[in-house]
């Protein structure tokens, strides 16, 4: 059973490049190869000013995944994203 | 005093309905940060139903998405003095 799924993710502006490729391709080899579930869209959404400081950040990019996944490969992805505190800010999850 | 009043107390006046959120194509979401702006105050509080002209169900639906759009620091939660 897969489900759609659209994860949106808040990183620093201030993210080296390396940084976040590695991100990238760890949530992306996540659901490709491991969960075998099909990534529908995943792009830069907007860098923004963020209505509050988080972590004395005042900028964010914010980058959407859009997944066909199942139950297990979102919860693997919530479990990446949230061990990334240096990475990502914040991310909300959600069933569309 | 009392008595003078402009308009017949058992007459009820017309409320405003401003019809902000319509149905068909306006899509609301959390990201759609600036149709969301409609609905809060200026202190930054989710405007009630006799302000935004919601029903019930659409008020539900908004305030959800207003909060969501306050998790990801997209809409502030209260107003900052700086």
């Amino acid at each position: 059973m897969t489900n759609l799924y659209e994860v949106l993710f808040i990183v620093p502006t201030t993210i080296s490049e390396e940084d976040f490729s590695e991100l990238s391709t760890k949530l992306k080899d996540t659901i490709e190869n491991k969960h075998s579930s099909e990534i529908v869209k995943f792009e830069k959404w907007a860098e923004r000013k963020l209505a509050y400081t988080i972590d004395n950040n005042q900028n964010g990019t914010y980058h959407i995944l859009e997944t066909k996944c199942t139950a297990d490969g979102i919860k693997e992805v919530e479990a990446i994203l949230s061990f990334e505190k240096t990475k990502v800010l914040r991310f909300l999850i959600d069933k569309i | 005093m009392a008595e003078r009043r402009d308009y017949d107390k058992r007459e009820r006046r017309p409320r405003k309905r401003p019809a902000k959120l319509l149905e068909g194509d306006t899509k609301l979401n959390y990201k759609n940060v600036e149709l969301l702006t409609n609905f809060i105050t200026e202190r930054k509080k989710i405007a009630p139903r006799r302000m935004t002209g919601c029903t019930a169900l659409q008020q539900r639906q908004v305030a959800l998405e207003i909060k969501k759009a306050r998790y990801m620091a997209l809409l502030p939660y209260v107003v900052s003095h700086k």
